[in-house]
C-alpha cells in the first residue's frame, strides 16, 4: 500500500513553501494574508497523497516557530492538529481551526510550519528533527515583508541567530538577491499585491548594531565564521537601501557548508506605516 | 454538485447512558462524548460521499479521527454521524468544528459552533459551579422530590434504617470528597466524572439503578458575570442557551453520577448537606412513585430516563419562553446608567402538581426570588407562576419483530413514528432516536434510528427512523428494547439571542419512564420484547 503525504517546499527557497498560508482575523475562511499582531490568525496547508492508495484519517499539525532558535518538533509551538482524507494523487486545503495568537518575538520573524502523515500509513521520521528539505512531510514559510517609510530608501531587520546544539557551532550568513516573481506561487495567500514595478537593492549586508544610524559599521553582504556557544544566541540586522519598488532578499544560513535555514525579505516602498510577517 | 449543510448545532451524547445532554452541551467533566452532526444535502444528491471531522478550534478536545461513508445522499435528506472526543482539557465556551464532507464532485467545509461547559464541585459549599464565558453559575441543591423508601439496598454498605425505611446513607458530597481526592492522588489525570463514578467501569451487567432523589426542588443560585455589566440585562451564556439550561445539564448529569454513586456506596444524593430529600405535601395527597429497575442494561436506561426526565421538568419549571433570569431582570432595572450589575441571584422551588410525564403537557410551579446586586444596590423581584411542558409527543408507534432467528442472521429491525402534538410526524433531523437493547444476562446494546432512506430504512424523511443490529450465537433469550426520542435544538443560527435561547432540545419526548405520585414503583415500560433464538 502507498501513501504518500506531502506539503511542497518553495521552489526556488525551501522556506518559501506555497502550500503553507495565514488568515488573519475572525473569520478562519476569510482573506489570506500577513499575521497581525493582536488579532488571531488561521493555519491553512495544501496537502497532497502523490501515493497510488487513497488515504483517510491523516492527521496535520500546524506549527509557529522563532526561525532563528533552530526549532525541532519538541520545541517549535504547536498550534493544533487537523484531519484529512485523501485519494491517490488528490490535494486538499486543510485548515487548522486552533487560532494563532501571534507573539511578538525575534523581532516579528516568525515562521509557520505543517506537517501531514498517516500514523501507520506514512508515519513521520522518528528524529524530532524538521528536516525540510529531505522530508516531504513537512514544509516551512518563512517570508517577512518589510516596507520602508514612505519616501525613504533604506531598510533594516534585526534577527536572531541560535545554536540549540549543546556545543559551539560557527555559522555562516549571507544574502542573496531574489526576484519578486519568485513569490508568485504564493500570491494567492499573500493577502496583497506585490508591486508590478521593479527595484534593486543597494548596500545590503549585515551588521551587529540593531540599527545602521546607531553604528559605524560597513554593512557585510557575508558573514563567515559567526561562532555561538551552545544554547546561545547572537543578533545580526540585515540593512540596505531600496530602489524602485520593490525586492527580493534571501538571507541564507549555512554551518558546515550545508544550507540549514533562511528567511526571505520582501521590501516594499512603503506608502502606510504597517509591517507584517508570516 | 451538490450541497450540503449541518441544519442543527452538532451536539453531545454522554457515554454512560448515550443520551444528549441538555441543549446537547458539551461538558468538560464527562471526558470522552460523543459529537453528533445531522449532515444533509441542502441541494442536488451525491453518490459515495465522505464526511469527516476536520479539525476543532479548541486543542483540548480531542477527536478520534474517523471517517464516515454514505452510498448515496439524497436532496433533503439528513444523515447522522457521531465522532468520539475527548473534553478532559477543552476550555469551557463557544468553540468551532469543522466538517469536511467530501463527494466526487469535490469537497466542502462546513463549520458549527457547539457550547462547553465545565462543572466543579466545591467541597466547602456542597454546590457546584458551572464557568461559562459570559459568567460562572454557582448552584446548591437543597431540596429534591424523592420517595419514601427508595428501595437503595446496593450490597451491604447501605447502614441500617430505624424505622424499617432503606434511605440514602449519605450524600453525594462524600463521593465527591472522594474523587477529590482520587483525582489528587492522580494528579487530576482524568475527568470529575470519572471519579465520581469510579465503580463505573464500562457497562456493569450487575449495575442495579435506584434513586433516591427523582425531581429536583429547591436550588439556590448566583451568576457572577464577567465582566460586570451596566444596563438591565447581560449577556446569556454562549450567547445562545439560557442559564435555565445550564442548570438543566447539571441536574442531568448529578442524576446520572449520583445513580451510579448509589450503586457504588450508596452516596447517590445530589441535595448539599444531610437531607434534602422531601416527598410530596401531605395536603396533595401524593406520594412520588419509587423508580426500581432490573439490574444491567435496563438500570441504565432508567438511570438515563430519570434524569433526562428530572432535566426536562426542570426546564419546563422555568419556562421554555423567558427563565426567571430574565424575568427577575425585567422587573429590576437599575436606577440609573452608571450602575454595573456585579451579581445575580435565584432562589427556586419547583412545585411539582402534576405528574412528570415525558413527551406529555404536565403543569408546574414555581416561586422565584430574583436579586441583582450592583455596585450601588440590591434589587428583588419575586414570582409565583406556573408553566407547561412544551416538549410535547402525541404519540409514537413502534414496529419490529418479536422474533429473530439469529442462527440464519436476520436483522432485528425497529421502526418508530412519534407524532407531535398537532399529530404531525417528526422527520429527519427533528429527531434523535435510538435502540436500547437489554439482554437476558444484564446486556446493554445501544443503536440509532435515522430517516435517511438508507439500509434497513425504506424510504427517506418519511417520518419513519429505522435502525438494525444482528444478533450473534452468544445473544440467545429474551431481549427488551426500548427506543428513546429526543429533541433537537433546531434554532437558526441567524436568530438574536434571545430568540435562539428561547429554543432548547435534547429533552425526552418518549414516556416508557414515568414519574408518578400515587406511590409504588414507578412505570418504567420497555417497548417491546424480542426472543432471539441463536
Amino acid at each position: 500500500m502507498s501513501v504518500q503525504l506531502e506539503i511542497q517546499d518553495g521552489s526556488t527557497h525551501w522556506w518559501l513553501s506555497p502550500d503553507v498560508w495565514t488568515v488573519p482575523g475572525n473569520d478562519p475562511e476569510g482573506t489570506p494574508g500577513l499575521p497581525i499582531l493582536g488579532e488571531p490568525c488561521y493555519l491553512w496547508a495544501r496537502v497532497h497523497n502523490i501515493g497510488t492508495d487513497a488515504v483517510t484519517n491523516a492527521t496535520v499539525r500546524f506549527y509557529w516557530a522563532n526561525p532563528s532558535v533552530g526549532f525541532d518538533r519538541n520545541s517549535a509551538n504547536h498550534i493544533g492538529n487537523a484531519n484529512v482524507s485523501l485519494n491517490a494523487g488528490e490535494s486538499k486545503e486543510v485548515l487548522c481551526l486552533v487560532p494563532w495568537q501571534p507573539v511578538w518575538v525575534n523581532n516579528g520573524h516568525e515562521c509557520v510550519l505543517a506537517e501531514a502523515f498517516h500514523t501507520t500509513l506514512d508515519p513521520l521520521p522518528a528524529s524530532p528533527a524538521f528536516n525540510v528539505t529531505t522530508d516531504r512531510h513537512v514544509a516551512q514559510r518563512n517570508l517577512t515583508i518589510l516596507e520602508t517609510a514612505p519616501k525613504m530608501k533604506s531598510f533594516s531587520m534585526s534577527f536572531e541567530i541560535h545554536n540549540t546544539e549543546r556545543l559551539p557551532r560557527t555559522f555562516a550568513i549571507k544574502t542573496e538577491v531574489g526576484k519578486p516573481a519568485e513569490l508568485r506561487p504564493l500570491l494567492k495567500q499573500l493577502g496583497r499585491d506585490i508591486p508590478t514595478g521593479t527595484g534593486k537593492v543597494a548596500k545590503v549586508g549585515f551588521i551587529k548594531a540593531l540599527n545602521l544610524c546607531d553604528s559605524d559599521e560597513t554593512p557585510q553582504p557575508r558573514v563567515e565564521g559567526i561562532e555561538v556557544a551552545g544554547g546561545a544566541r547572537t543578533g545580526l540586522t540585515l540593512t540596505g537601501e531600496l530602489e524602485g519598488e520593490a525586492a527580493l532578499l534571501h538571507v541564507v544560513q549555512t554551518a558546515d557548508g550545508k544550507e540549514i535555514g533562511g528567511l526571505s525579505v520582501l521590501v516594499v516602498q512603503g506608502k502606510e506605516q504597517k509591517k507584517g510577517r508570516a | 454538485m451538490a450541497t450540503f449543510a449541518i441544519p442543527n448545532r452538532p451536539f453531545a451524547t454522554e457515554p454512560i447512558t448515550g443520551l444528549m445532554t441538555p441543549d446537547g452541551i458539551f461538558e468538560v467533566a464527562i471526558g470522552q462524548q460523543n459529537i453528533n452532526a445531522h449532515i444533509q444535502s441542502s441541494s442536488g444528491s451525491a453518490s459515495n460521499v465522505q464526511v469527516y471531522i476536520e479539525s476543532v478550534s479548541d486543542p483540548g478536545i480531542v477527536i478520534t479521527p474517523a471517517t464516515h461513508f454514505v452510498g448515496t445522499a439524497a436532496a433533503g435528506v439528513a444523515h447522522l454521524f457521531s465522532w468520539q472526543a475527548d473534553f478532559t482539557t477543552a476550555s469551557p465556551g463557544k468553540h468551532l468544528v469543522s466538517f469536511i464532507v467530501e463527494t466526487p464532485g469535490g469537497s466542502q467545509r462546513i463549520i458549527k459552533k457547539i457550547f462547553v461547559t465545565k462543572i466543579a464541585f466545591d467541597p466547602a459549599t456542597g454546590g457546584y459551579s458551572v464557568t461559562t464565558p459570559e459568567g460562572v453559575l454557582d448552584a446548591v441543591f437543597t431540596g429534591a422530590l424523592g420517595p419514601k423508601n427508595p428501595l437503595c439496598c446496593s450490597g451491604g454498605k447501605r447502614e441500617d434504617c430505624e424505622d424499617g425505611l432503606c434511605r440514602t446513607r449519605d450524600t453525594i458530597n462524600t463521593a465527591l470528597r472522594t474523587a477529590a481526592t482520587l483525582a489528587r492522588d492522580d494528579k487530576n489525570a482524568r475527568n470529575l466524572l470519572h471519579y465520581l463514578s469510579r465503580g463505573f467501569k464500562g457497562h456493569d451487567p450487575n449495575f442495579v439503578f435506584c434513586a433516591p432523589q427523582v425531581l429536583i426542588t429547591d436550588i439556590e443560585m448566583a451568576v457572577t458575570p464577567t465582566p460586570a455589566y451596566p444596563g438591565q440585562y447581560g449577556d446569556i451564556p454562549f450567547q445562545d442557551p439560557p442559564w435555565k439550561a445550564i442548570f438543566a445539564i447539571l441536574a442531568f448529569l448529578l442524576l446520572i453520577a449520583a445513580a451510579i454513586a448509589e450503586a457504588v456506596d450508596g452516596s447517590g444524593s445530589v441535595t448539599a448537606g444531610a437531607g434534602g430529600t422531601h416527598d410530596l405535601p401531605s395536603d396533595t395527597g401524593g406520594t412520588c412513585c419509587t423508580p426500581t429497575a432490573s439490574g444491567g442494561g435496563t438500570s441504565y436506561v432508567a438511570a438515563g430516563l430519570l434524569a433526562a426526565a428530572a432535566a426536562m421538568a426542570l426546564i419546563a419549571v422555568a419556562s421554555d419562553v423567558r427563565d426567571p433570569f430574565k424575568k427577575g431582570q425585567d422587573h429590576t432595572a437599575p436606577d440609573t446608567d452608571t450602575e454595573l450589575t456585579t451579581a445575580e441571584k435565584l432562589s427556586m422551588k419547583a412545585i411539582y402538581t402534576e405528574e412528570v410525564i415525558p413527551g406529555k403537557p404536565f403543569n408546574t410551579g414555581i416561586e422565584f426570588k430574583y436579586t441583582r446586586i450592583t455596585t450601588a444596590k440590591s434589587y428583588t423581584y419575586s414570582a409565583t407562576e406556573t408553566s407547561a411542558n412544551v416538549h410535547l409527543l402525541d404519540k409514537y408507534v413502534i414496529d419490529a419483530p418479536d422474533v429473530v432467528r439469529a442462527y440464519k442472521r436476520e436483522l432485528f429491525v425497529v421502526k418508530a413514528q412519534f407524532y407531535d402534538a398537532n399529530k404531525k410526524l417528526f422527520k429527519g433531523s427533528q429527531l434523535f432516536v435510538q435502540c436500547y437493547l437489554v439482554g437476558p444476562a444484564g446486556q446493554l446494546r445501544i443503536f440509532k434510528l435515522q430517516d435517511n432512506g438508507l439500509q434497513a430504512d425504506a424510504a427517506s424523511s418519511d417520518g419513519t427512523y429505522t435502525g438494525a443490529i444482528r444478533f450473534t450465537a452468544n445473544d440467545q433469550g429474551l431481549w427488551k428494547y426500548f427506543v428513546l426520542a429526543q429533541d433537537v435544538n433546531t434554532a437558526d443560527e441567524n436568530l438574536s439571542p434571545d430568540e435562539a435561547a428561547q429554543i432548547i432540545g435534547g429533552m425526552i419526548l418518549t414516556d416508557q419512564l414515568s414519574i408518578t405520585f400515587s406511590g409504588g414503583t414507578c412505570p418504567l415500560i420497555a417497548d417491546g420484547d424480542v426472543n432471539v433464538i441463536a
